[in-house]
């Protein structure tokens, strides 16, 4: 295509395209290929961090899909991450094979976050947001309780995964496989958006009323997102079962709801990508405070306590000053960086 | 945006710089995992200060074996995933010989890698199932297990109960898998032992009232009333229960009954029994004059105490361990499997653990608050039977 | 029956402190549309502030208790003018989350200076229980009840008939008009959270002389949400009422749940099923008003 200036598109099929240019292809596909190779130059700790961040992509671009491209507020995404936990162990002790459990997992989270979807027909923003406080509550309570199945106080134990003849059983391994699947993830939401169902769910997200009118069946659809975000939660959960292999209810609190909810947030709201960065924010953050509160600490001994237990306040302050200065996320300053580069020296 | 930039590069330089600066080389590095700022923290920085303050006596009298011991410790607010995250970091880069845990989350999560990566780990969750070596082949703790502290009160009860008339008892704990855990095994052997379970009732660790409860509770009169919570809802019940007029004598277990339960609940405390495995600051004990020295005679929670006597266990193990020239993982832990009758400086009764049984000891010493303090009434032993292990 | 009846008594006096709590966080939405996560922190911040003058500075609880009153009132300003002036105009997402992050901003605050250790306050009500119904009533819940139902007449009396009062009204429903007819936006919201701080610190002193102080007392906020979002977001009367609402539901289903289903523990979430259900009947809560969504 010589003599063409910039990117444009003359099909509806090129414009939905996820990677419009051969340069961003062929990034893309460095970048996967630096991934891959990550775990040879790097110490088992960081390739650990690397499996959680992959399973904190999957929580926070499916709870994007719900939050930031349907609007619906969700307070329960953590509880759902622990029904495909918990569904995986469960699945697991009755010895279905991993590449069975992780689809089963999934789908028996989104008919509970279906079930769980249902106030949305009557109930939006803040009301609707603690109707799935609620359901965060109750399937704590039932997690607890429900001891035939989770095994209530004691939680569940579950053996590493094996599927192609593999045993996963070492961080690397665990590495590449979570990889896998938040890949596929990533995948599948960046093409739902690209479909009209996606359309659809940004319809309800700005202008509900409208899309109403336009023809959008809000409470089908609503439901979807809310079926379909919960199915990506389950298979999270699922790999989180597997790699940390003993589940307990506590694990899946509230905490766990609001930490997805500020990846999103810090990410950005209503962009895959955003997901993404702030879901690789959010896992590294107190790390990364760990690493300065030991070394100050090496410095001066005894600001090292009282820096270690200021983690959760620096993760509050580090939330509100994204909001404050950054509202639209790393995503918009992803963006911004990148348009600062194309159009160099020109202002942007 | 170009200014914050260049701060944030400057900062960030700081900090790699400051990395640079390592620590000793030929240390033995024990990890510490420690709740100091989450739900559990008004428990948690005590006993994590107890064993930093043991690892600092130790290696001011030389150490073990020589070897200075060098703690990494992490806050990890009593959350799963950074518990995973920070130990994952001390297999890697640390490289520690053994893990000083602390509550049901970490320990919990940790059980099966501390056994594949074969790390020693020593916690403050005194779950019975993790006695079990077949389940938990690499953790310990120096304290009775829950439902041990519950068989030794019952049994000091029944063995003290002068009337002709069952007793009766009732159980109540939170909705919460710390709460949960020992009461079928409690149940199991009060119903051994000849006494008449009444009722339980849920009180939820950070309850504000325990009326609706209590109400129900106190038309069944039991004569003894477990409570398995920590000191914020041990108090709550028992300030609701003086209130109602319900007389009835409360037992609770270490995280029951502390210094600040009587501070909490005033004098609705008095004569409640309280279940502890280690002696309360003051008492004469050989440790307690090294503690009363390095606090400055500054009382301090009994929680601080375990966790002087956690670090001091840990150190026996090693320095067995180094005695035959091995500072791994596995020897540690065969180490600690030789312990008989170990005295942690009197702070603890005799800890003895064996490859098919990691339960320290079956000792509990039973307190009483009275007037505001807690006194010792009795030691109370139980066999160690082997079907009661992990239960 | 009876026993049911004890159950009711003492759910409304356990909700009368949600309905404190609640108070102040209708106060916020009521004038500035913003869902504060941080309402539970502001009362511990308060009850904390009132324990260090009172415990650790020995000042006289009278003055002790304006003092903090003083300094809620600042902290609100505080808040307010650095935290949510920014957020004027964001989606209701990001205030949530900002709010979110300030509690845990204020916890480890409050963790810094006092520790974590659990504190205790001295008493300052008699500590002798009333007997209502056969059924005892410690006077600090007493005192929670008055306090709220008093708050409660107040705030009413000033959000119908004070001028301030209909300002801050006036600026929620639509800002730009408010702006347009004369009123100080930016002195309306912070007054707004200069008030909901400081009936938080008074519900935080109650909070104190019941159980003590710890930095987890944030929790309570939690638990207030369905108080609130029963009676509606923003009426006044809602909170009041859902707060003794809620108080009576957790009791009397846990007693039910105990009696007939022989379930557990069912205290926590009885509240929020019941909320649920409740919402899908009535979607703004009991006496919220309608939101009207025009295209």
């Amino acid at each position: 295509m010589h003599g063409q200036c910039g990117l444009f598109f003359r099909t509806y099929a090129g414009e939905a395209r996820i990677f419009p240019s051969r340069f961003l292809m062929v990034s893309m596909g460095l970048f996967g290929a630096a991934l891959c190779l990550a775990p040879l130059a790097m110490n088992n700790y960081l390739v650990s961090i690397l499996c959680l961040i992959n399973i904190a992509v999957i929580g926070a671009v499916s709870l994007n899909l719900l939050t930031g491209f349907c609007g619906q507020i969700s307070l329960g995404h953590g509880a759902f991450f622990g029904v495909g936990a918990y569904a995986a162990a469960y699945l697991a002790s009755l010895g279905l094979p991993f590449l069975a459990v992780l689809p089963a997992a999934g789908l028996v989270t989104a008919a509970v976050g279906m079930f769980f979807g249902l106030p949305s027909l009557r109930l939006k923003g803040i009301y609707l947001a603690i109707a799935t406080l609620a359901a965060q509550l109750i399937l704590e309570y039932v997690f607890l309780h429900w001891d035939t199945v989770t095994g209530g106080s004691s939680g569940m134990a579950v053996d590493p995964p094996q599927a192609f003849g593999f045993v996963f059983d070492s961080d690397v391994k665990m590495f590449y496989l979570t990889l896998a699947v938040a890949a596929l993830c990533v995948l599948i939401v960046r093409n739902v958006m690209r479909t009209r169902l996606g359309r659809a769910f940004v319809a309800i997200r700005d202008h509900h009323l409208s899309a109403e009118i336009v023809g959008v069946d809000l409470f089908a659809y609503k439901l979807r997102a809310f079926g379909i975000s919960s199915f990506l939660a389950g298979a999270g959960g699922a790999l989180w079962a597997y790699y940390t292999m003993y589940i307990t209810p506590e694990q899946f609190g509230i905490g766990l709801s609001v930490s997805y909810l500020a990846m999103i947030i810090i990410g950005g709201l209503g962009s895959v990508l955003g997901g993404v960065f702030g879901a690789v924010f959010i896992t590294i953050l107190p790390e990364f405070l760990n690493f300065v509160a030991q070394h100050a600490g090496a410095l001066f001994t005894d600001i090292s306590g009282a820096l270690l237990a200021m983690k959760e306040g620096v993760f509050g302050l580090v939330l509100v000053l994204f909001l404050i200065f950054e509202p639209e996320g790393l995503a918009h300053r992803w963006r911004l960086v990148k348009a600062y580069w194309k159009l160099y020296p020109f202002a942007h | 945006m170009k200014r914050m930039a260049k701060y944030l590069v400057w900062s960030l330089a700081c900090v790699l710089a400051l990395a640079a600066t390592s620590f000793a080389e030929d240390a033995i590095t024990i990890g510490l995992l420690s709740d100091l700022s989450g739900p559990t923290s008004a428990v948690g920085a005590p006993y994590s200060e107890g064993i930093k303050d043991a690892a600092k006596y130790l290696n001011e009298n030389g150490g073990i074996a020589g070897k200075k011991i060098n703690l990494v410790e992490v806050d990890y607010a009593y959350n799963a995933q950074q518990a995973l995250a920070a130990y994952k970091r001390f297999i890697s880069q640390d490289k520690i010989v053994a893990l000083q845990g602390w509550g049901t989350q970490d320990t919990e999560a940790l059980t099966k890698f501390v056994g594949k990566d074969q790390i020693p780990t020593l916690s403050a969750s005194y779950s019975a199932h993790l006695t079990d070596p077949e389940k938990a082949p690499y953790n310990f703790f120096v304290a009775a297990d829950y439902t041990t502290q519950i068989r030794a009160a019952l049994k000091y009860f029944k063995d003290n109960w002068k009337k002709p008339e069952a007793p009766k008892v009732a159980f109540v704990y939170p909705d919460h898998p710390y709460g949960l855990a020992p009461i079928p095994g409690a149940k199991e052997y009060a119903k051994e032992l000849g006494f008449e379970i009444v009722g339980d009732e849920n009180v939820a660790l950070n309850a504000m009232d325990a009326m609706a409860q209590l109400l129900r509770l106190q038309k069944l009169a039991p004569d003894f009333v477990w409570i398995g919570g920590t000191t914020p809802s041990a108090a709550i019940v028992m300030k609701d229960a003086q209130k109602l007029g319900f007389a009835t004598t409360f037992f609770c277990n270490i995280w029951g009954v502390d210094e600040s339960l009587v501070k909490l609940a005033g004098d609705a405390a008095n004569g409640a029994y309280s279940l502890q495995t280690a002696v309360v600051y003051g008492q004469k004990a050989p440790g307690m004059a090294v503690i009363e020295k390095m606090t400055g005679g500054e009382p301090r929670m009994t929680h601080y105490i375990r966790g002087f006597a956690s670090m001091l266990v840990m150190a026996e193990g090693i320095k067995i361990a180094a005695a035959k020239g091995e500072l791994t993982g596995p020897a540690i832990k065969d180490a600690l499997e030789t312990l008989r009758d170990f005295d942690p400086m009197g702070l603890t009764p005799p800890i003895s653990f064996f490859p098919n049984d990691h339960r320290p000891n079956m000792s509990v010493f039973i307190y009483k608050v009275e007037d505001g303090k807690m006194v010792e009434v009795a030691k109370e032993s139980l066999e160690r039977k082997a079907e009661w292990l992990g239960k | 029956m009876e026993y049911y009846l004890q159950l009711f008594i003492s759910g409304l006096v356990v909700g009368s402190i949600y309905s404190l709590v609640a108070l102040g966080f209708v106060i916020i939405y009521k004038a500035t549309k913003v869902v504060n996560f941080a309402q539970g922190e502001l009362v511990m911040v308060g009850a904390y502030v009132c324990f260090a003058l009172t415990v650790q500075a020995r000042v006289p609880f009278l003055a002790a208790f304006f003092m903090t009153l003083a300094f809620s009132f600042i902290l609100g300003i505080v808040i307010e003018r650095l935290i949510l002036r920014p957020m004027i105009g964001e989606p209701i997402i990001s205030v949530i989350m900002v709010t979110i992050g300030l509690s845990s901003v204020l916890k480890s605050l409050v963790q810094l200076f006092w520790g974590t250790q659990i504190q205790v306050f001295p008493p300052v009500l008699p500590q002798e229980p009333v007997m209502i119904a056969g059924l005892p009533v410690a006077p600090v819940y007493l005192a929670a009840f008055v306090l709220s139902v008093i708050l409660f007449l107040i705030f009413s009396a000033f959000f119908k008939y004070s001028r301030l009062g209909i300002s801050m009204r006036a600026t929620a429903f639509d800002q730009q008009a408010a702006a347009s007819m004369g009123i100080g936006i930016k002195n309306i919201f912070a007054l707004s959270w200069c008030i909901a701080a400081m009936v938080s610190s008074i519900g935080g002193v109650i909070l104190g002389n019941i159980n003590g102080i710890n930095a987890q007392l944030g929790h309570l906020g939690l638990k207030v949400f369905p108080a609130v979002i029963l009676g509606g977001l923003d009426s006044l009367l809602g909170a009041a009422l859902g707060g003794l609402i809620v108080g009576v539901l957790e009791n009397v289903c846990d007693g039910a749940a105990k009696e007939f289903l022989n379930l557990g523990g069912f205290k926590d979430v009885a509240a929020f099923i019941l909320l649920v259900v409740i919402l899908m009947i009535k979607p703004y809560g009991l006496f919220g008003a309608r939101e009207i969504e025009r295209v």
